[in-house]
């Protein structure tokens, strides 16, 4: 924990795009690089030493994925804010990794800005949502009818900003649209992963006791 | 079976039991029985070693017998002939052996030795019956054994009590051979001695009635003939002439008889007669009644025997193993198609597989490799100073990602798990979206249907997503506009999409839609669907694109 800065681990096999965010990293003012590790193992020993505010986590790694690599450092540390890197964004991935807890994705081909912005956007508590991931969340909640726990279901508020999201809306457009704040909206989305995390975890003790 | 009337006093000791089982039904049972006297040819079979025979009139054997043993018991003639129709071409007849003799007798009258010329069958000029046929000439020569003083002429049916028949002779000479100074002698001639005699030819043997003379009698001009008919299976009968009656003979001499003979014999009685490894068929055992000298009475006895095909000969059994082997080679054979189908099922889904393994491989690598260069060009531009060197880098970025999507593309179409409807729709709304952001327009999708489990074919998805492409980078590139919203619906089995953007539409004489609109239209015929476009009012246009899923 860096007063003033924000402290992110880089989890990726290619060295070359390893150095790549190392260095792009540590420009901003408010960003810095701890460390970066090539693999999901080393990631296990390193992060939950480091305790950093992001991680940054290729989906396709070798050994250990990127998807169980995020159930086990969200066990340790439910709080770690994860962010997917993908070389494409056709993965059907993405949304197991979101199940998983991850908090957000990003191209590997995105912009520098992208990435800092990304950054800043899950530090402060938001989720990079765009509108078809939103689509595929309002049909898995659509699909859970028997969920009973309040916990668990999405409150009406929460439904119209999954909705509108998924009706291709961003985020301002939704603010606009339901007469709140960016950051209210922030804070819907974030809390509709938290509950996306949480049924699938539900879930998928379901399925093993059955 | 045939009934005969038999009219032959002689009762045989056989034939006793069955007489009186005969008495013994008719009396205390009343049940009318043929008296022995009228029974007819009695045929038992006698399979293998069994003892006990099988009796007609129609008999199966067992397929596995190999010795079959037919016992002929004639009742209404002594004498009979048989065959096996089915496998005998002619009749067989047994015969038995008669006899001429030559007796040589020593001073006393004791017989020493006596020469036998037998005969049996039938001679060669029989025709029939004795006063039809012609007597065959024979002549034999010998010399007197040491002591013979007498010399006797014979002829006998002595041979097994069985034998029956007619035997003649006539014209018995003997004389010494010529030939030497010393003058040839006559001992008999014509069947006479050489100096008559009276009781020259003397009957003897067990039935002497049997024996009979024509011309024998003195003052008979005609030849004289010796005649045996033994018409009885137990005795026999004998001619002899007097040991007495003829000159006496010189040890040493050389005589020559000659004589002339007719005769037809034959065995008659109980026999066997054995027949080994009969072919599978039908069979006939016939006995036919004879006279005594073989003359066809005209009356069969008949057996029918029936020798089975072992079943494995059989023509049921072959056609039920033929259809047997045969279904059993069809199933066989279904299943090793099956089995074919399988295996190329699986070796299809290995290769699509590996195809898609490859393909994301060969992504990852080159997603990689152009990410790479796209932040190296990103992060060239903004350390670059140099207007038109930014301005190279942004290109290079810009096309990277350009890449990078269409690889992304590509294997998205290559997995198979996006065969399913849903996969598409989601595809598109990330597409549109996408390329809103990029656009700085705002975007509305409508595709909150739900689209599980429905499959689609390669051809459909590829085409929808290229048309849904160009209809968007056309609103995009050429409408101006500032919204562009899609909707997606499945109505029964038809696919729909709208795209409608708020631009400034197309011209309002439709004229030429344009290259990129003829192509949309285009994808959507080549897979049954079809393409409107319609002018929005005030502004805009809507393309709707629809095409059956099935």
């Amino acid at each position: 924990m860096i007063p003033g800065k924000k402290t992110v681990v880089v989890v990726e096999d290619d060295i070359r795009l390893q150095e790549h965010l190392i260095k792009m990293l540590d420009m901003p003012e408010d960003i810095t690089c701890l460390c970066a590790v090539s693999s999901a193992e080393e990631a296990l020993e390193k992060i939950p030493a480091y305790r950093p505010d992001v991680v940054l986590m290729d989906i396709n790694l070798p050994g250990i994925s990127g998807i169980d690599c995020i159930r086990e450092l969200k066990k340790r540390q439910p709080r770690l804010e994860v962010v997917m890197l993908t070389a494409y964004d056709v993965d059907d991935n993405i949304f197991r990794a979101l199940k998983e807890g991850a908090s957000g994705f990003l191209l590997k081909t995105s912009t520098p800005d992208d990435i800092y912005n990304a950054i800043r956007d899950v530090y402060s508590g938001g989720a990079p949502f765009s509108s078809h991931i939103a689509r595929k969340v309002a049909h898995y909640f659509r699909a859970e009818k028997d969920i009973e726990d309040e916990n668990e279901k999405l409150t009406p508020r929460e439904k119209d900003v999954l909705r509108l999201l998924a009706s291709g809306y961003i985020y301002k457009e939704v603010a606009d649209q339901l007469d709140i704040t960016m950051e209210t909206v922030r804070t819907y989305v974030k809390r509709i992963c938290i509950k996306l995390h949480v049924r699938s975890k539900v879930e998928a003790i379901i399925k093993y006791r059955s | 079976m045939l009934r005969l009337r038999f009219s032959s006093p002689a009762i045989q000791p056989g034939r006793l039991s069955s007489f009186a089982r005969s008495l013994f039904c008719a009396f205390v049972l009343g049940i009318p029985v043929a008296t022995a006297e009228e029974a007819a040819t009695a045929i038992e079979l006698f399979v293998d070693h069994s003892t006990e025979p099988l009796r007609g009139p129609r008999v199966t054997v067992p397929h596995n017998a190999s010795t079959l043993t037919f016992s002929i018991l004639p009742q209404a003639s002594p004498l009979v002939r048989y065959k096996l129709e089915g496998l005998d071409r002619d009749w067989s007849t047994r015969s038995e052996k008669m006899f001429f003799m030559i007796r040589f007798l020593n001073e006393r009258g004791d017989q020493l030795s006596q020469m036998s010329f037998p005969v049996s069958g039938r001679s060669l000029g029989w025709k029939g019956s004795l006063e039809a046929s012609d007597f065959m000439p024979r002549n034999e020569t010998f010399s007197v054994p040491p002591d013979a003083v007498y010399l006797s002429v014979a002829m006998s049916s002595a041979g097994p009590p069985s034998l029956v028949g007619v035997f003649a002779i006539s014209g018995i000479e003997i004389r010494s051979v010529r030939g030497g100074p010393v003058p040839q002698r006559v001992f008999m001639a014509d069947s006479k001695a050489a100096e008559p005699q009276s009781h020259f030819w003397i009957k003897s043997g067990t039935h002497p009635s049997m024996a009979y003379g024509l011309h024998l009698d003195d003052g008979d001009a005609k030849s004289p003939v010796l005649v045996i008919k033994d018409d009885d299976l137990t005795g026999h009968a004998d001619w002899a002439s007097n040991i007495h009656a003829l000159p006496r003979i010189t040890p040493g001499e050389v005589l020559e008889v000659q004589w002339k003979e007719a005769y037809s014999i034959g065995e008659g009685g109980n026999f066997t007669t054995t027949y080994e490894r009969l072919p599978p068929g039908p069979y006939r055992f016939l006995v036919e009644d004879l006279t005594i000298t073989g003359e066809p009475l005209g009356t069969v006895a008949e057996l029918s025997v029936f020798v089975p095909r072992p079943y494995w000969k059989s023509f049921w059994f072959w056609g039920i193993v033929a259809a047997a082997t045969a279904s059993l080679a069809i199933f066989i054979g279904r299943q090793l198609i099956r089995r074919r189908i399988r295996l190329h099922l699986q070796q299809a889904q290995l290769i699509s597989d590996e195809r898609l393994r490859i393909a994301r491989d060969l992504h990852d690598d080159l997603g990689t490799r152009l990410s790479h260069i796209s932040l190296l060009g990103a992060y060239a531009e903004s350390n670059s100073t140099n207007d038109e060197a930014r301005g190279s880098m942004r290109q290079i970025t810009a096309m990277s990602r350009e890449l990078i999507g269409a690889l992304s593309e590509t294997v998205w179409m290559l997995n198979p798990k996006n065969n399913e409807l849903e996969a598409l729709v989601d595809f598109l709304c990330r597409l549109v979206s996408e390329l809103c952001r990029l656009a700085e327009i705002r975007c509305r999708i409508d595709a909150m249907s739900e689209f599980r489990n429905r499959e689609i074919g390669h051809d459909f998805r590829h085409n929808v997503s290229l048309a849904v492409k160009e209809a968007i980078n056309n609103a995009l590139k050429h409408s101006r506009a500032t919204e562009i919203k899609m909707t997606i619906r499945l109505d029964e089995n038809v696919l729909k999409i709208i795209i409608e953007d708020n631009g400034v539409g197309i011209a309002s004489d439709a004229g030429k839609p344009g290259v990129g609109l003829e192509s949309i239209t285009q994808r959507m015929t080549s897979i049954r669907g079809r393409c409107l476009l319609r002018p929005l009012d005030g502004k805009g246009l809507e393309i709707s694109m629809e095409a059956p899923i099935a």
